[in-house]
């Protein structure tokens, strides 16, 4: 009886100095990874001590399992250790990179905070990108097709609510937005059109003579302004409101017409085609040193989403 | 005879000729359409930077074809080498992801970084303290060494915005570098280590040149674990 208790006693006691040394190596386990302190020998040795002593004779699983873990435990901070060993001449410290890191760069050192020029990450990345091997980004070269999609199919699902629904009240919607639609082009282009008779009729009363037709509609800032103003006018020359012809110099001019006249006399039917390309629009503007449009810069409206989508 | 001959079929070429029958059934513009999609199908998915798994590739491409996938992905590889310039190689043996690699190596115009060039060199810093390190740094001290180069982890940054979901994710699913946690610490500790795809697409080399350009004179062979290191990786393509 005696012997079996001073027997639990001590195994109770050894397991509790093995569970303090398995605490000890996980609380601290700087102080065994520094290389100068040799605490990993003397823990090994006392576990050591421990087993002549206190784990003689018995056969209980528990205190296996506990000296295993603080052995377990042992070994991989000796491989942590071996690891943080440095043979080398030249020992890499990672806080001297990173001051290199910001010397190279440029950076600021303000006390603590650290500034760099905005640029600075692109450029190193223009330097780093050559040593990557990874695949190039891809983009289609034409665009791709995939923006198109979702319009159409909000479309086709209107017009399928439209048809479960009552019959009657789909196309009529459907159609009053559309008219709506023109109308409010029609409008525009009605709008434009009043506007730059004016200020033609404006000028014409200025200077009292026919205007140059360049100088007119070339607006230097915008090429498509100007074929824009180009279209306008054509619909005054339909509608004989304004007399486009040339002059001595054989350069067209542009006068408005009489109030009244088109009514007098019948509209004969002349038709001409009239193109401009962009290098052609870049000379007008040299040649009739066209610096400011007659006709103001309009917005581009909502009409034109259609046109600033990618092919 | 006859007997014999059927008896010396290997199971590796039951397999083999498994993929040959499906093969067969197929006509030319069928097979010649099915490596199309797979090519083009393996060119879109490898702008995410994820790998591609060979399940998606049977789910997504090959559908019921799905037997003859190593005789489609030979032929996509071909495909890819010759018209893309680009190399289809598997993560890790038998891991059946793949990534694509360029073939091009240090060519001055181009420029292969699809993610942009900020994140380049983001990368290269961060996969050059690992290295350097010993191949291993804790989170803890990467961090350290970060903000001492003015990124903080704790702030967004305006360049890189949220750094350590970058490191801790990001870069994780693509491959670059391995977050982990650090065996029998406690409290709990993690690492971060260079991740498979870069292992493909950087050479430990170029990382060292890399160093030693920031360090200004330094010979790379100067460090010279790593110098080992790098050459060791170079020496088994040369043959």
């Amino acid at each position: 009886m005696d012997r079996a208790s001073t027997n639990d006693a001590r195994t109770r006691e050894a397991r509790r100095n093995l569970r303090s040394l398995i605490h000890d190596t996980e609380r601290n386990r700087h102080e065994y990874l520094n290389p100068e302190s040799d605490k990993l020998c003397s823990t090994l040795l006392k576990s050591d001590d421990l087993y002549e002593n206190g784990l003689l004779g018995t056969t209980s699983c528990s205190e296996k399992v506990l000296e295993g873990k603080l052995l377990g435990n042992l070994s991989v901070l000796g491989k942590q250790r071996a690891q943080k060993l440095k043979t080398d001449t030249v020992v890499f410290d990672p806080t001297e990179f990173a001051e290199k890191i910001v010397t190279y760069l440029g950076g600021n050192r303000d006390g603590g905070d650290i500034t760099f020029a905005p640029d600075v990450w692109t450029k190193l990345g223009e330097e780093v990108s050559p040593c990557f091997r990874g695949a190039p980004p891809l983009s289609p070269l034409y665009g791709s097709f995939v923006r198109g999609e979702p319009v159409k199919k909000a479309v086709v699902e209107r017009r399928k609510k439209a048809n479960e629904k009552e019959i009657t009240r789909g196309p009529t919607n459907a159609e009053e937005l559309r008219n709506f639609a023109e109308l409010a082009e029609e409008e525009t282009t009605s709008r434009e059109v009043t506007k730059i008779l004016n200020i033609l009729k404006r000028e014409y009363r200025a200077s009292n003579s026919p205007l140059c037709y360049f100088e007119f509609v070339v607006n230097p800032e915008s090429f498509s302004q100007t074929i824009e103003n180009i279209f306008y006018c054509s619909f005054l020359v339909r509608d004989g409101l304004v007399i486009v012809s040339l002059d001595d110099d054989k350069l067209p001019v542009i006068q408005p017409c009489e109030e009244g006249a088109s009514k007098k006399k019948k509209l004969e039917q002349n038709q001409l085609a009239f193109s401009i390309t962009k290098p052609q629009f870049k000379k007008c503007v040299e040649t009739f040193k066209i610096t400011s449009s007659m006709i103001p810069t309009r917005s581009s409206g909502p009409s034109q989403p259609a046109a600033s989508q990618p092919l | 005879m006859a007997d014999e001959t059927q008896l010396m079929f290997s199971q590796e070429e039951q397999t083999v000729s498994k993929q040959s029958k499906v093969l067969c059934q197929l006509s030319a513009e069928e097979i010649s359409k099915i490596v199309v999609d797979l090519v083009r199908y393996l060119l879109i998915m490898s702008q995410k930077k994820l790998p591609i798994k060979r399940s998606d590739i049977n789910k997504t491409v090959l559908g019921d074809k799905s037997r003859g996938f190593d005789h489609f992905i030979e032929m996509a590889k071909e495909r890819l080498s010759l018209v893309f310039g680009m190399e289809l190689i598997e993560l890790e043996l038998n891991s059946k992801s793949y990534i694509l690699l360029s073939e091009f190596q240090d060519h001055p115009y181009l420029n292969c970084y699809s993610a942009g060039k900020t994140e380049c060199s983001l990368l290269m810093i961060i996969l050059s303290f690992i290295f350097m390190n010993g191949n291993v740094i804790s989170d803890n001290q990467l961090y350290d060494c970060l903000r001492r180069i003015g990124i903080d982890i704790e702030f967004h940054h305006e360049v890189f915005g949220d750094v350590e979901n970058k490191l801790k994710k990001d870069y994780v699913r693509q491959g670059y570098v391995e977050y982990s946690r650090v065996v029998g610490a406690e409290p709990v500790q993690h690492e971060f280590k260079w991740g498979l795809r870069a292992r493909k697409e950087l050479s430990k080399l170029k990382v060292l040149d890399f160093v030693a350009k920031i360090y200004g004179e330094e010979d790379p062979s100067n460090w010279t674990s790593q110098w080992e290191q790098a050459n060791a990786e170079n020496a088994p393509n040369e043959s």
